[in-house]
C-alpha cells in the first residue's frame, strides 16, 4: 500500500475542488456582476419599487370623434391665489390647512362613499371591472397593497399642491427635474425633506419644497410601513414634461 | 468504488453570499412617485410707484402713466401676479432704492416673490428725464436686474415698456414684445379703416381711411410697411402702406380677388389668393405683384396662406372636402394634405413662430366660433376660447407667447389678447365701433 492510499485524507479531493472552484466562479461572477452590470438599470428599475398611477379617460359624456374639444370651465381659471398679504398670518394659515385637510378628508371619505355605490350598481350589470371602494380614480391596477394604497394618497395630496412659477421657460419645461426624499413620522407628519436631485432652477426648485410643505401632514402611515417611510423615506420625481 | 454524497456547504455558502448583497439593497430601496405636468401660477410681483426726485410737477401725470403702463405689460405677460400696493407693509416712498436698503422680509410677507421699484429725476440741460428701473428678487434678497433711460416725458411709457421686456427676458431668456403693434381693421360709421396700436391697446392710430372698404392687413416681416386689401378702385386690390412714406401703393390688381396676402419670412415674396381664373387659388407673387408661382388647383376654394416661419411650408384653408378645413403644403405648392378633421368650419390658420403650432378660427357643433390650436406635427387640436362670444381671427405675438384675436364677448367685436395656453384673457381696444382681423407686427414695428 503508498503512501497515498495509507494518507487517504492528504489525496485531493475531487469533489471539494469542484465546489471549491464553483465557489471561486461564482465569487468572481458576482463581483464582476456587480462591478460592471449596467447601474442605473439596475438600480433605478430593478431595484426602486414604483407605485405607478395611470390616467383613465374621466366620467362624462363622451365626445362625437367630429366635434372639436371642450374646456372643462367655460373660462379659464385664474392663477391660483398664493399670496399672503397678512404678516401674522402664520397661525391662521397652519389653521386653515388643517380646515383645508380635514375637507379635504370628508371630500375623500364622500367620494370612496360614491365610488362604493357606484361599484355596487354598475357591478350588478357587469359594467365595472374589480378595484378597491378606497381606490384612486386615476389607478388602473385590480388590486394593491396596503403600501400602493398609502402611496397613492400621498400621491394626491402631493400632486394637488405641484403648482411651479410661470416664468418657467418652454426650453426649461422639456428639461427640469428634481427628487425630493420625504421621512414621515407615524403619524404622517414631515419628519424631513431633502433633495435627492435639485434642478438646478430656484424657482423651481422652491416651487417643490413648497408643494410637500402643503401637502402635509399625509394620512398615518399603514403599521407595517412606517418604519420603511420613517427611515427610507418616500422617493417624489419631479419633471415639468409629460410623460 | 464509493461516491462520497456533495457536500451541501459550498452552494449554501454561495447562496449567502450571492443573496445577501442583494437583501441589503433591496432592504434600502425606496418607494419613488413620479410627478409631471404640473399646474403653473404667476411669480407674485410687487410693483411701487416711481419715486420722483426734483422732477417737475407737471410730469407727475407722466410718471403715474409710465407705473401703469408697467402694471398693464407685466400682467399681459402672463408670467407675473400684480400684488395690490394697498397689501404692501414696506413703505416704498422712505424705503430707499439701493440693495441695503430694501426690507426683505416685509416684502416677503407681503408675498412678492419680485419686486420692481423706479426712481425718476430731471436732466440738467436736456429738458429729459432720467428714469432708473431696478428689479429684486425676494426669496435670495438680491438685485437682478438694473437699467436706466434718459428720455423726454412724453416717452415715459415707452421707458416702461423699454424695461417691462428685459424683465420678461430676465426671466425667460426670451424679448418681450411691449415695443411691437398690432394692425386691424377698424369698422365705424360706414368706413372700414386700417388702424394700428400698441401691444398694450394704447396710442390707436389710423393708417389708411380712403372711404372705401379696406380688408384683412398684415405686416411686412421688418415691420416697416403693412400689405392690405382695398376696395378703392372697386375691385379687392392688394396694396402695400409705408410707415415712413405714409403712402399707399398698388401691389396686385387682378381682375377678382388679391386678397389674404402675406410677405414670406424673408421678405422677398408674397402668398395671397387670386380668382384671375375665375376660382379663388393661392399664388405667390413677388413685391410688384408678378405672378412667380400658382399654388393650388382644384375645384374648391383655396384661400388664407399663411408661411411656416421658416418658409419651407404654408397652412392654408381649402373646401376641396366640402366644409373649410386647414391644410398643410410645401412652399412649392407639393405634398398638400389636411391636417384638421374635427369641426364644420376652419378658417384663417396663423403659424406660431416656433413653428410647432397652428392657431386657426373654428365653428363647433353650437355654431359658434372659437379659437383653437392644432400641432402641425400630428394635427392634435386644442381648445383656447368657450362660451364667451365669438371669438375669431388669431395672430400670434413675435416671441409666440401671446395670441391677438377678435372677440364679441362684451356685444361688438373688439380685440383681445390671451396667453398661448387660452390663459391671461384680456381685452385691450378701446373706442367705438367694431374691429376686425388683427395682425400682431414683428419685433420692429414699434418704436424700439
Amino acid at each position: 500500500m503508498g503512501a497515498a492510499s495509507q494518507y487517504g485524507y492528504l489525496r485531493p479531493q475531487p469533489r471539494i475542488g469542484i465546489a471549491v472552484a464553483l465557489s471561486v466562479a461564482i465569487h468572481v461572477g458576482v463581483v464582476l456582476g456587480l462591478v460592471f452590470w449596467p447601474a442605473p438599470k439596475t438600480t433605478a428599475d430593478t431595484l426602486r419599487e414604483k407605485a405607478v398611477i395611470t390616467r383613465l379617460v374621466k366620467l362624462g359624456r363622451e365626445l362625437d370623434k367630429a366635434h372639436l374639444p371642450r374646456l372643462d370651465s367655460s373660462v379659464p381659471a385664474p392663477a391660483e391665489e398664493t399670496v399672503n398679504v397678512n404678516p401674522h398670518a402664520q397661525v391662521s394659515d397652519e389653521k386653515r390647512r388643517k380646515e383645508e385637510k380635514q375637507q379635504r378628508d370628508q371630500f375623500a371619505k364622500l367620494a370612496a362613499e360614491r365610488i362604493r355605490r357606484m361599484m355596487a350598481k354598475t357591478t350588478a350589470r357587469g359594467e365595472m371591472g374589480t378595484g378597491s371602494p378606497d381606490g384612486s380614480p386615476n389607478g388602473d391596477a385590480a388590486e394593491a397593497s396596503e403600501g400602493d394604497v398609502y402611496l397613492t394618497h400621498v400621491y394626491n395630496y402631493v400632486r394637488n399642491n405641484y403648482v411651479v412659477p410661470s416664468i418657467i421657460t418652454e426650453a426649461e419645461r422639456k428639461t427640469l427635474a428634481a427628487t425630493i426624499i420625504i421621512f414621515l413620522d407615524a403619524d404622517g407628519k414631515l419628519n424631513k425633506m431633502e433633495f435627492e436631485k435639485r434642478s438646478g432652477n430656484l424657482h423651481f426648485d422652491n416651487a417643490l419644497e413648497s408643494a410637500v410643505k402643503k401637502a402635509t401632514p399625509f394620512p398615518a402611515p399603514p403599521k407595517t410601513k412606517r418604519g420603511e417611510y420613517r427611515d427610507q423615506g418616500i422617493g417624489l420625481n419631479f419633471s415639468v414634461k409629460s410623460l | 468504488m464509493n461516491r462520497t454524497p456533495p457536500s451541501p456547504r459550498p452552494p449554501v455558502a454561495v447562496c449567502a453570499l450571492v443573496i445577501a448583497p442583494a437583501l441589503l439593497v433591496l432592504t434600502g430601496a425606496r418607494p419613488y412617485l413620479d410627478f409631471t405636468n404640473p399646474n403653473f401660477r404667476p411669480l407674485p410681483l410687487a410693483l411701487t410707484d416711481a419715486v420722483p426726485v426734483s422732477v417737475p410737477e407737471g410730469d407727475a401725470k407722466a410718471l403715474k402713466e409710465m407705473t401703469a403702463a408697467a402694471k398693464t405689460d407685466l400682467e399681459i405677460s402672463g408670467l407675473f401676479k400684480m400684488l395690490d400696493p394697498k397689501s404692501f407693509i414696506a413703505k416704498p416712498e422712505t424705503e430707499g432704492f439701493d440693495e441695503s436698503a430694501v426690507k426683505w422680509q416685509e416684502w416677503a410677507d407681503t408675498g412678492a416673490e419680485a419686486l420692481v421699484k423706479a426712481r425718476v429725476s430731471a436732466e440738467k440741460g436736456t429738458g429729459k428725464l432720467s428714469v432708473h428701473f431696478r428689479l429684486f428678487e425676494v426669496g435670495p434678497a438680491k438685485l437682478g436686474l438694473e437699467k436706466s433711460y434718459s428720455v423726454p416725458a412724453s416717452d415715459l411709457r415707452i421707458a416702461a415698456h423699454r424695461f417691462c421686456n428685459e424683465v420678461v427676458k430676465y426671466f425667460t431668456g426670451e424679448r418681450g414684445v411691449f415695443l411691437t403693434r398690432i394692425v386691424f381693421v377698424r369698422k365705424q360709421a360706414g368706413s372700414e379703416t386700417i388702424n394700428v396700436i400698441d401691444a398694450d391697446g394704447h396710442n390707436e392710430t389710423v393708417l389708411v381711411s380712403n372711404g372705401a372698404i379696406n380688408l384683412l392687413p398684415s405686416w411686412a416681416p421688418d415691420g416697416k410697411s403693412i400689405l392690405y386689401t382695398s376696395f378703392i378702385n372697386h375691385n379687392p386690390d392688394l396694396y402695400e402702406y409705408g410707415f415712413s412714406s405714409q403712402i399707399s401703393r398698388v401691389v396686385s390688381n387682378h381682375p377678382g380677388l388679391n386678397i389674404g396676402a402675406n410677405y414670406a419670412p424673408d421678405g422677398k415674396k408674397i402668398a395671397l389668393t387670386l380668382s384671375r381664373d375665375d376660382n379663388s387659388e393661392l399664388y405667390v407673387i413677388d413685391k410688384h405683384g408678378k405672378v412667380l408661382q400658382r399654388l393650388t388647383n382644384d375645384w374648391g376654394i383655396d384661400s388664407s396662406a399663411a408661411w411656416s416661419p421658416d418658409g419651407k411650408r404654408f397652412a392654408f384653408v381649402s373646401t376641396r372636402s366640402g366644409n373649410p378645413h386647414i391644410y398643410l403644403m410645401n412652399a412649392d405648392g407639393s405634398d398638400q394634405k389636411r391636417i384638421t378633421f374635427k369641426g364644420n368650419y376652419n378658417q384663417t390658420p396663423k403659424w406660431s413662430p416656433k413653428g410647432d403650432k397652428i392657431a386657426f378660427t373654428a365653428r363647433d357643433e353650437r355654431n359658434v366660433f372659437d379659437i383653437f390650436l392644432v400641432d402641425a406635427a400630428n394635427g392634435d387640436i386644442t381648445r383656447l376660447t368657450q362660451d364667451q362670444g365669438n371669438n375669431e381671427e388669431p395672430s400670434w405675438s413675435p416671441n409666440g407667447r401671446h395670441v391677438v384675436f377678435t372677440s364679441t364677448r362684451s356685444g361688438s367685436s373688439q380685440i383681445y389678447l390671451m396667453n398661448a395656453d387660452g390663459q391671461n384673457q384680456r381685452r385691450i381696444s378701446t373706442g367705438k365701433g367694431e374691429c376686425a382681423t388683427p395682425s400682431w407686427g414683428p419685433y420692429g414695428s414699434g418704436t424700439e
